[in-house]
């Protein structure tokens, strides 16, 4: 009995040491969400006297899930979110899959290939600035629309190139034989590539995702109507609020609400609301992106 | 383990041929490639129409730059914005505090990632696994504004940080207070932050790894730490070396925003680099020209490190980005 | 063949998607653009026409005495933020509802004038690129907000001379109020006026007697009581409570605060006053600027912190707490004293659940009991705030937006911007004074949103003390007490803010880190000589001293 169990135990060794590591790890990794929850649950005065490590509410309150939604346009920037997301992922995947295909073709075989890499490395490191760029989406009449903020960034070089890396690691003999039976570039990419990469495509699709959640810089330049603001821009303007020199200028009319002297506290309080309003679709979402690189894939199995 | 090997040597014989120069000319190689160069026709106008075009912005670093004169209407004032940053006294230092803490976010944010990747692959209780990993890219979405005051928290004298070093008998200090101290700290806090969500990638390379090659290991005999060393970080060296590649193509670029929250002017000597700088100055005096003039600075020298990672990673590991 | 043909249409297919992409956006966005682009032309269509309605327009040059407020229904534009800055009805809303109208500070004095004043969602800050690219798309409001005078190339002057706000003086008519108050005001005028006499722009004040000198020490009184000791005015005085606290309380810090407010002048220097100086630059003799690391007054405060901070006086968290950190130790009993912020220790005060515990403000320190308390922070002349009102030069109704400027410098306008309506946020006593009604009885919409004091405004803002809390007020009360001036914050010329521009972020870093390590030991005085020196040749602080000090001198006299 006691050897089955030692055989059992050495069999897992590994695995208990790693779940020890990870379960520790796991938690410290909960704290900054568990802290963002805590404080959008608290009420503002209970945040002047918060201890230094904070799991749970102080004094529980929604008042920051109340101003939220009744002071800003939440609803709306959820809305612009998700219509400048999905818009902008379709784009991004289609133009980043078709680059990444081409750059995974052999040089030796496609004379374009060095010197279309040469050009979009550079792109990675010169730009012409903000300048000529808003200059740009103005003159292209794209100023106060969607596609503002979605063309200018269609790209990723960082994650074509990634992209690449996974679409070399298949056998050229799988396009080779493709080719044989008269199948077009599309049809290779999106019938054979695609299927195969399933797990950096999540990634790639998860990194250009997150990317238009956080980006709040190009739609405050672009974007000049409010009613066309992202989540991201709000958060923003909350988060740079509580900045002292602003304060005091910016008395809003959530001061009537408490005192104007917690200022401060109810911004806070308010910009972890919306982290967590915000965070929650992602986190959604997520297992299902998730359960594409946790799986192997078997790539002799379609060989077959 | 055989058939594995062989087929690692295969791989490499393929890149090596990669290398071979083209000698097509370009009329028979248009005419072969036709159909591929048609398809990438949309991602070409992408980067000349949203990259080259812009790119004459960039000569507003040899400007003095005025919205109203305009980009090409502006003065011409040649290195003034260069020789301006290079002569001040401070700016060796500014240089070397950037690249310390590139070169150890780079070594250890990097090392970390892929051994959290292992660890997830190798775990094979599968639903502890997924919560896991969920919860490790969490902080990853709380903002960086959120995450310096958690941590400036943790580093007061009777913060998180100093109570971990009680433990091991030392005096309560301010952490943020000592200039030895900045980097590590900055460090973790990278760490936490990023380490779940950058381990993704490299899970994501690691679940494309042929599970026959699993399979045929097993049967030569081979354990688990085996297969991890000989397998999965082989299988993912591709990958591995191409993300190193770009990011030594960005260790002059060091994010100022986490920094400035977490400085102060005690610890200038270890935590002032080149964007806080930038930022510092652009505070007082508003110009677009100054940045710009340091960006490109950055740009030249980033883009010369990454061609020296590129070609060293040629000739060692066969990978490149060329 | 067939595959042939399916594989070019696949192809084919593809680039259709992403040409059609891209020719989708290219397709969607000019109409976009020409409806945002109508919207502004309606606007100014409106306003036109509206002036033309008013008539008044068209006649009231020629006789300015017979204009009368308010004007016909006027639209505007501004830049001034986004709602939450600004206000959120619209102009539809505010002419059709008069309840509605009267939301804010803007509603009533839109009320008042009839104009109604829409922001376009821009800030005002000049040194943020919205702004900038404002200016570099020429998509300007009708009242343009700015800094220029503060952070942009050539100053005010060249925003005329590059077409984006108008030469004031070329209407005065339409400004007798601005143009009395700024005969009365000639430290303003001097400000809105460019060196070759255009004005350009409406000023904006604020109420300076408190914004910038409402920072101070507070400490726990009734622990002072406990300890038998005297409320401390001299730095000797104060510096035994701290030792007296710290002897029996050795897990209470005695003197918390940030580690700027400890060594700046622009925010505080209720310690180095006993010393009679400050950082950076200071004038006690209304002569002679100073600069403080070349004075040994200077060092000998600094030794003084250098001491307090070895012994423990000092937070040792002082290098990186926040102003939330400092104000959570006093309220928690963790700290005795504290530096910051009147609005702060109000806070502090309201929020400690510790039994008994009482807040006392204290005024600057002095070294002896007849020694004057400086204020370093200011001169006695007005200052511009950040922000300043001019008309821009794309505004088709330049004199509806200069009437309803001018507006604000009447006494009425003043009143309504100030503190609301009568009967409805204030009342008057039997000698006229305005009387704050309490905060619950003062007319709110249903929004929450009060009558007065919610945003910024062309115009002097006074009586911002009336809406202090009013543990803030007492606390405010007592920094406000000094005796002399000794800032040396005035306006400078182009010339000398280019000097200051290039060369103060260096000599502020470097002074900075040094002020530092001498505070906290890691720096050693013998090195003051060194480090005065380096000052001096390595980060240009004689250059910068002398333009501080040509514009102080320039400005004093001329008042």
């Amino acid at each position: 009995m006691k050897t089955k169990l030692l055989i059992k135990l050495k069999k897992n060794a590994l695995d208990i040491v790693i779940a020890v590591f990870l379960f520790f790890l796991s938690i410290a990794m909960l704290y900054p969400l568990m802290y963002e929850l805590a404080v959008s649950l608290s009420t503002p005065e209970s945040l002047v006297t918060a201890p230094k490590i904070m799991w749970f509410t102080r004094e529980f309150s929604t008042l920051s899930y109340e101003l939220l939604f009744k002071e800003t346009d939440v609803l709306t920037g959820y809305k612009n979110t998700m219509i400048i997301m999905s818009m902008g992922l379709v784009l991004n995947m289609v133009l980043t899959m078709i680059l990444a295909y081409f750059l995974s073709r052999k040089s030796y075989k496609v004379k374009l290939k060095k010197p279309v890499t040469v050009m979009i490395i550079i792109t990675m490191y010169f730009s012409g600035g903000m300048t000529p760029m808003f200059l740009l989406v103005r003159d292209l009449g794209l100023f106060n629309s969607y596609w503002s903020v979605i063309l200018p960034g269609a790209i990723s070089t960082y994650n074509a190139i990634l992209l690449r890396s996974f679409y070399q690691s298949i056998p050229d003999s799988l396009d080779e034989s493709a080719e044989l039976d008269g199948a077009g570039h599309a049809t290779i990419l999106f019938k054979i590539y695609m299927p195969l990469s399933k797990p950096a495509m999540a990634v790639v699709a998860m990194y250009y995702g997150l990317d238009h959640w956080n980006r709040w810089f190009e739609p405050s330049l672009y974007l000049s109507d409010n009613q066309k603001h992202p989540l991201a821009l709000m958060l923003r303007k909350l988060l740079i609020a509580t900045d002292a020199a602003g304060a005091r200028g910016m008395l809003g009319s959530t001061q009537t609400y408490v005192s104007q002297l917690l200022y401060d506290e109810i911004n806070t309080s308010m910009s972890a609301a919306l982290v967590i309003v915000a965070t929650v679709p992602f986190l959604l979402i997520y297992p299902f992106l998730q359960k594409h690189f946790q799986t192997g894939v078997m790539i002799g199995s379609l060989k077959g | 383990m055989s058939r594995f090997m062989a087929r690692m040597r295969a791989n490499m014989r393929e890149s090596k041929i990669e290398h071979r120069a083209n000698t097509t000319p370009w009329k028979k190689d248009l005419k072969k490639n036709w159909g591929l160069y048609f398809f990438i026709l949309p991602v070409i106008a992408y980067y000349l129409i949203f990259c080259y075009y812009p790119m004459y912005g960039a000569t507003i670093a040899f400007r003095d730059y005025s919205p109203a004169k305009g980009i090409l209407g502006s003065d011409w004032v040649g290195l003034k914005h260069f020789v301006s940053f290079f002569s001040y006294p401070d700016v060796g230092r500014l240089f070397r505090n950037t690249m310390i803490m590139s070169i150890v976010g780079l070594v250890v944010g990097r090392c970390a990632s892929i051994a959290l990747a292992l660890m997830f692959h190798e775990l094979r209780w599968r639903r502890f696994k997924k919560v896991a990993q969920t919860i490790s890219i969490f902080p990853h979405f709380i903002s960086v504004v959120v995450t310096c005051t958690i941590f400036m928290q943790f580093c007061m004298t009777d913060g998180l940080f100093n109570v971990i070093l009680g433990w091991f008998g030392a005096e309560p200090k301010n952490l943020l207070g000592i200039p030895g101290a900045f980097v590590p700290i900055r460090q973790i806090m990278h760490l936490w932050r990023g380490m779940g969500w950058n381990c993704i990638i490299m899970l994501a390379a690691m679940s494309g790894v042929d599970q026959q090659i699993y399979e045929a290991a097993r049967l030569d005999g081979c354990g688990r730490i085996q297969q991890m060393r000989y397998i999965t970080l082989p299988a993912i060296s591709p990958t591995r070396v191409l993300t190193l590649i770009m990011s030594i193509g960005t260790l002059l670029s060091v994010g100022h925003e986490d920094i400035i929250l977490l400085y102060n002017p005690a610890i200038y000597e270890t935590a002032d680099v080149i964007s806080t700088y930038v930022y510092r100055k652009g505070l007082v005096e508003f110009s677009f020209s100054y940045s710009t003039a340091v960006g490109l600075v950055n740009s030249v020298l980033n883009i010369i490190l990454l061609l020296l990672a590129n070609k060293t990673a040629q000739t060692v590991s066969e990978t490149s980005l060329l | 063949m067939r595959k042939r043909t399916k594989k070019l249409l696949s192809l084919l297919s593809v680039t259709a998607l992403c040409a059609g992409m891209l020719a989708g956006c290219g397709g969607d966005s000019p109409q976009d653009s020409v409806a945002s682009g109508s919207s502004q032309e309606s606007t100014s269509q409106e306003t036109g026409s509206s002036s033309d309605a008013s008539g008044s327009s068209e006649e009231a040059p020629s006789a300015p005495e017979e204009f009368t407020y308010p004007m016909e229904h006027v639209k505007l534009t501004i830049n001034f933020g986004d709602k939450k800055e600004w206000g959120s009805i619209t102009a539809e809303e505010a002419f059709s509802d008069p309840d509605k109208y009267l939301m804010g500070a803007i509603g009533v004095i839109s009320q008042a004038s009839g104009a109604y004043v829409e922001s376009n969602g821009v800030t005002w800050s000049s040194d943020k690129e919205e702004f900038m690219y404002m200016l570099i798309s020429h998509d300007l409001p009708d009242i343009l907000v700015n800094g220029f005078n503060k952070t942009y190339k050539g100053g005010p002057a060249a925003a005329i001379d590059e077409g984006y706000i108008i030469d004031l003086n070329e209407h005065t008519e339409w400004m007798p109020n601005y143009l009395a108050y700024l005969e009365e005001n000639p430290d303003v005028k001097s400000q809105v006026t460019t060196d070759d006499g255009r004005i350009w722009g409406f000023a904006s004040i604020e109420d300076t007697s408190y914004t910038m000198k409402d920072r101070g020490i507070i400490l726990r009184k009734d622990i002072l009581d406990e300890l038998e000791m005297e409320v401390p005015t001299t730095i000797d005085e104060f510096e035994a409570v701290l030792r007296a606290v710290k002897a029996k309380y050795p897990n209470m810090t005695p003197l918390s605060s940030e580690m700027r407010w400890l060594h700046q002048q622009y925010m505080f220097s209720c310690i180095s006053n006993a010393y009679q100086c400050s950082y950076p630059f200071y004038c006690v003799d209304g002569q002679n600027v100073k600069f403080a690391m070349y004075e040994d007054s200077y060092r000998e405060f600094l030794q003084r912190l250098n001491q307090w901070w070895k012994d423990g006086l000092i937070d040792p968290d002082f290098p990186s707490i926040n102003k939330g950190g400092v104000r959570g130790k006093l309220a928690t009993g963790e700290a005795f004293a504290g530096i910051q912020g009147a609005d702060n220790s109000a806070t502090s005060a309201r929020s400690c659940e510790i039994e008994g515990a009482e807040f006392l403000a204290i005024p600057a320190l002095k070294m002896s009991e007849s020694d004057p308390i400086y204020n370093f922070c200011l001169t006695d002349m007005k200052m511009l705030n950040n922000f300043t009102f001019s008309v821009s030069a794309d505004c088709e109704n330049v004199e509806a937006a200069m009437r309803y400027l001018d507006f604000c410098y009447t006494e009425e306008g003043q009143t309504l911007y100030s503190f609301g309506v009568e009967g409805l946020s204030y009342t008057r006593d039997a000698q006229g004074n305005i009387q704050l009604l309490p905060e619950e009885e003062r007319w709110k919409d249903e929004k929450g949103d009060g009558l007065a004091k919610r945003t910024m405004w062309a115009g002097e803002a006074i009586g911002g003390m009336m809406y202090m809390d009013d543990v803030q007020k007492e606390f405010v009360d007592v920094y406000l007490e000094f005796d002399a001036y000794a800032g040396v914050n005035v306006p400078m010329n182009d010339e000398e803010s280019g000097i200051y521009g290039s060369y103060y972020t260096d000599l502020d870093t470097y002074c900075q880190e040094k002020l530092v390590g001498l505070i906290m030991g890691t720096e050693s005085f013998d090195n003051w000589e060194t480090i005065k020196a380096t000052c001096k040749d390595t980060y240009h602080a004689d250059e910068v001293l002398a333009v501080i000090q040509s514009s102080y001198t320039r400005n004093m006299n001329q008042n």
